[in-house]
């Protein structure tokens, strides 16, 4: 068999038998990829030449091999009657070919780097295919533009929509942290596909000053930032996922202040109410080196 | 000229002038000259042109450096790239100031080398028109205006702040992150990589100056931060088994240990110039990893992650600022224990692990089993450290500062199976149990949980046109807590003075999740999707603390290519997450008040429109967006034993709309001329800044109201 087989084979995914059944293998056609572009001369094809895939100098390339074949698959009968054959492989979401097969063509060369897990990740779970958020043959890749990522990403995460426009939120929409900041979309190190093995770690690479130890510390900051903390977004000021004092009140119901019904309580007088609530007082509620400072007030 | 606009039009000009160069040069590079391949299109562009504002000051998001000052300010981009004659060379160099300043590069030889840099600005500005007594410069001792009256000394009353002593202040942070990486390649299997990064962190934020009741005050916290990165990964690669071994330092430098300050709500003696309140000390992190792949045989394959890491802090401690015995000695006389050590030397090491092995053995089954392992120990001890108080008396004598550790098993199990008609079946168990370690100077104690997750989910990608996915999960968690920690739980009886609740992640629940997904093309042009996630989470709780939480979005899509030339996508979410806690509130003395049950709503509602339109082919692009976003937070609460009826606090909340239209002509090949204008228009309604506080908090601060306007105009020019 083709080129096709060869390189599912080889990354160890093998067909099923309902995506064959539509795939039309055809010889090779093994000619010059220039052939190919005197039909498909759109941008979007020609510019894979000016991406890594085209860098025909390094005989490792998909371009300096079987040229369009090397990922396309044979498509010798689509060159001579292309309105009958297609060619053996597209990449797009609507064919018969499912996303395994389609990845296994990519895996065939991306083994390493993020890539190597893969088979790990939600994604691979899910049937999303590398094509569903990369276009290969374009010199900027949306997924890989630090300002139109989320664009891409929103289309699966609509949810994810309305927290990028809440009172408080991180810098996505304007580029500055990306979805891939935290999340290591082709199979992470731990849970939620972050890139860093745990949440705190995952936060710990922009906000590095919380890391500590501290001589005092707060258990749940410890623990896990996202136990306050509700990083896609939130109605709260500072990503909380609750406002103060309820949040705070979720934990600490002792006599006094810290267990008073505040619902009833006077706002515009209240200092445990109003600006930053407790941390009015208790500002250093992530952790503190002062010699007294058991409460987080110092 | 500000120094934001200073930049904008410093780094136009350089790069006028290096894209002349870069023109002229491009055979040089030969792309042009490359014979064996088809002519390509134009792939390098310089944008410049000019904006106008007005009221966009830290408006359209408080992320957009460009649009923080009114009137007009310049607009740049400029992309370069080039290939070399060998097909084997690339490099790129861009530029903007759309978003925020920004320039990248890179050179590379395929299959070699490659090396890229990155530097971006951007600023967050988190309150802006605070009135403040210690507005001016910077400083790590904040000392109020001359003839500054304490409201509290001056009648008596908190009511008689004078506002005439309170001066304007911006607060925002601006962050300059530089990163630089290179990665060599050795043959076809090995790569050594070299990534450095460094984040500068300067401004100001608004921190509490804890003075505690009525001596609680907002103050200004300067931030100096630096934070530096090394990562040296190296990489093996080759059909079987990959692999990378990786080292990552760290080094977090905070430029102000302190920032010292009179309280503006009192004038007690013992507390003027005397209180501190400790930044964030340094800090140092070391970690090695290693990750690698090993694919058995066709179909299976071995994954296996490991990471040690070590972090450190040893700052000194501050001086104690209250509880001087040679101060204070006039006002309590107390015991006094000092710390028995003047810094913490610190020295926390992890150590994760997780191994998994997956594989597809036949064509429609394939199945995954990991186990992971995560332990947190620290190295250091706990201190005795008294209570103390700012009037410098002990009010928890014998108290102890604590160190947390944990460790954490997770097992887990999944196969999944595709039918004949392309539906798939996933199911899979989660089981995992954690020991949390407390450490006082008394001793240690621990408190267990175990968690165990069930799910299910199915994918039906061909019902009739539509494309299915459900979801369901059941999770709960069990926990085995220690008598320490049980005896400082209040149960939920009415007499006893509660000491605390129990902390949400020790709290015995069990959840369901449900997720929907389906997608529904009605034509060949018209897309319908939407989602559906509801999670019900019933806390068994013993305790004061939280019982119920619930939440559900509602997510619709629809897109619809009326022609090519026109398109439309719309789409509306819906989210709402409620829940339910209860507490009890006393006297100092142990009388109880009332026990009281508290229900909180975060709500928001979004929609949104996007128009693309080829209004006339190959010359004029529009495109038209507008979004709108309800969002408010709600209490209610209402006294359990006295049958009070509810009492709610005023919602707060905020409510944006944005409106964006874009046009884009085609002069010609090389040439379009792009206009952009947006339109925001922010309210946001929060009773906790409804009132400039100054008698309160001796901070004013108001809600960022504002309607707020953008027009920019370019050339867009490709070479």
């Amino acid at each position: 068999m083709s080129t096709v087989l060869m390189l599912i084979t080889s990354t160890g995914v093998v067909l099923a038998e309902s995506d064959r059944a539509g795939l039309v293998l055809s010889t090779s056609y093994g000619g010059d990829m220039k052939e190919c572009l005197d039909c498909h001369d759109a941008n979007q094809a020609r510019e894979v030449l000016r991406t890594p895939h085209g860098m025909v100098g390094d005989a490792r390339t998909p371009l300096a091999g079987k040229g369009c074949e090397s990922c396309h698959g044979p498509a010798g009968e689509h060159a001579n009657q292309p309105r009958k054959f297609r060619a053996a492989i597209s990449f797009n979401q609507d064919i018969v070919m499912g996303a395994a097969d389609q990845n296994a063509v990519c895996l065939g060369c991306h083994k390493g780097g993020q890539q190597k897990h893969w088979h790990l990740s939600e994604h691979a779970k899910a049937d999303i295919a590398c094509a569903d958020c990369h276009i290969v043959h374009t010199y900027k890749d949306r997924v890989r533009s630090k300002n139109e990522q989320a664009q891409v990403c929103l289309g699966c995460h609509q949810d994810q929509r309305a927290n990028l426009m809440k009172y408080s939120r991180h810098p996505i929409r304007e580029g500055v942290v990306t979805c891939t900041s935290c999340h290591e979309v082709h199979g992470g190190k731990g849970d939620g596909m972050l890139v860093e093995m745990t949440v705190n770690e995952t936060c710990y690479q922009c906000h590095a000053e919380k890391r500590g130890p501290f001589l005092f510390e707060h258990e749940p900051v410890q623990d896990d930032c996202t136990h306050c903390h509700q990083p896609h977004g939130s109605v709260n000021d500072n990503l909380l996922s609750a406002r103060p004092p309820f949040l705070c009140q979720q934990c600490h119901i002792a006599s006094r202040h810290v267990g008073t019904n505040y619902v009833t309580g006077n706002v515009v007088g209240n200092n445990r109410l109003i600006g930053k609530s407790c941390t009015n007082c208790h500002g250093q509620v992530h952790g503190t080196n002062h010699p007294a400072g058991m409460t987080f007030r110092r | 000229m500000n120094s934001q606009r200073k930049l904008s039009f410093g780094v136009t000009f350089i790069f006028l002038v290096l894209s002349v160069k870069t023109a002229w040069s491009q055979e040089e590079f030969g792309f042009e000259g490359n014979t064996d391949l088809p002519s390509s299109d134009f792939y390098n562009f310089i944008e410049i042109g000019v904006g106008a504002t007005e009221n966009a000051n830290g408006k359209f998001g408080e992320f957009t450096q460009p649009l923080q000052s009114d009137g007009l300010f310049g607009v740049m981009a400029v992309q370069l790239s080039g290939i070399g004659n060998d097909n084997l060379h690339r490099w790129f160099l861009n530029s903007s100031t759309e978003l925020h300043p920004e320039l990248n590069a890179g050179l590379s030889e395929q299959g070699s080398y490659r090396m890229n840099f990155s530097y971006w600005q951007s600023v967050k500005v988190e309150m802006d028109n605070t009135l403040t007594p210690f507005a001016g410069p910077t400083r790590s001792n904040l000392q109020l205006p001359s003839g500054y009256i304490n409201p509290d000394s001056s009648s008596g009353s908190n009511s008689s702040a004078d506002p005439a002593f309170y001066g304007e202040k911006d607060f925002a942070v601006k962050r300059d992150t530089f990163e630089f990486g290179g990665t060599r390649y050795f043959g076809d299997h090995w790569a050594l990589s070299v990534d450095l990064s460094s984040q500068e962190k300067e401004g100001e934020k608004a921190t509490g100056g804890g003075q505690g009741f009525a001596g609680s005050t907002l103050l200004i916290e300067p931030v100096d931060y630096q934070h530096d990165e090394m990562t040296v990964t190296l990489e093996y690669t080759d059909k079987r088994w990959q692999w990378s071994l990786a080292g990552y330092y760290s080094e977090f430098d905070n430029e102000n240990g302190q920032v010292s300050f009179d309280n503006p709500l009192t004038d007690e003696k013992h507390l003027v110039g005397l209180q501190q309140l400790d930044l964030y000390p340094d800090n140092e992190f070391l970690r090695i990893s290693f990750d690698s792949g090993l694919s058995i045989n066709d179909f299976t394959r071995l994954s296996f992650f490991a990471d040690w890491n070590q972090a450190k802090q040893d700052d000194d401690f501050l001086p104690y600022s209250v509880g001087n015995p040679d101060y204070y000695s006039s006002f309590s006389g107390s015991p006094f224990s000092p710390l028995p050590a003047t810094s913490l030397d610190g020295e926390v090491e992890r150590l994760n692990a997780r191994i998994v092995l997956s594989s597809r053995p036949t064509r429609r089954f394939n199945y995954k089993v990991e186990f992971s392992y995560k332990d947190k120990d620290s190295k250091h001890n706990a201190f005795p450290a008294d209570y103390i108080l700012y009037s410098g008396s002990v009010s928890k004598a014998s108290g102890t500062t604590h160190v947390f550790d944990k460790d954490s098993e997770l097992i887990s199990i999944e196969g999944g199976y595709r039918f004949a008609n392309r539906s798939r079946l996933r199911l899979g168990w989660d089981h995992e149990v954690m020991d949390r370690e407390t450490e006082e100077v008394t001793g240690k104690f621990t408190d267990e949980t175990e968690e165990n997750l069930y799910w299910t989910e199915y994918h039906l990608p061909l019902l009739g046109r539509a494309n299915i996915k459900f979801r369901v999960e059941y999770s709960q968690l069990d926990t085995d807590l220690s008598e320490e920690r049980e005896s400082h739980l209040h149960s939920a009886e009415p007499e006893a003075t509660p000491e605390a609740a129990i902390p949400t992640f020790l709290t015995e629940y069990d959840r369901m999740l449900y997720k929907l997904r389906v997608d529904y093309p009605f034509t060949e042009t018209l897309m319908a999707s939407g989602s559906l996630d509801i999670i019900r989470d019933n806390f068994d709780n013993d305790f004061f603390g939280i019982d119920e939480r619930d939440s559900q979005v509602l997510s619709l899509d629809l897109s619809w290519a009326l022609s090519l030339e026109l398109s439309i996508t719309g789409y509306v979410i819906f989210e709402q997450v409620e829940w339910e806690q209860t507490g009890q509130q006393s006297e100092g003395n142990g009388t109880v008040v009332g026990r009281w049950q508290i229900d909180s709503d975060n709500n928001s509602e979004s929609y949104g429109v996007l128009v693309n339109w080829q209004a006339i082919e190959d010359t004029l692009d529009l495109e038209f967006s507008t979004s709108y976003l309800d969002s408010d937070s709600s209490q209610s609460g209402k006294w359990l034993l006295n049958e009070f009826e509810p009492e709610a606090m005023p919602n707060s909340g905020t409510n944006v709309h944005r409106i964006e239209a874009s046009a884009n002509w085609h002069l010609n090949d090389q040439m379009d001329i792009r206009g952009r204008y947006i339109y925001e228009r922010y309210r946001c309604d929060d009773w906790a800044w409804d009132s400039r506080n100054f008698s309160t908090i001796a901070f004013g601060w108001e809600e960022p109201n504002y309607d707020a306007h953008v027009l920019t105009l370019s050339l867009h020019y490709r070479f």
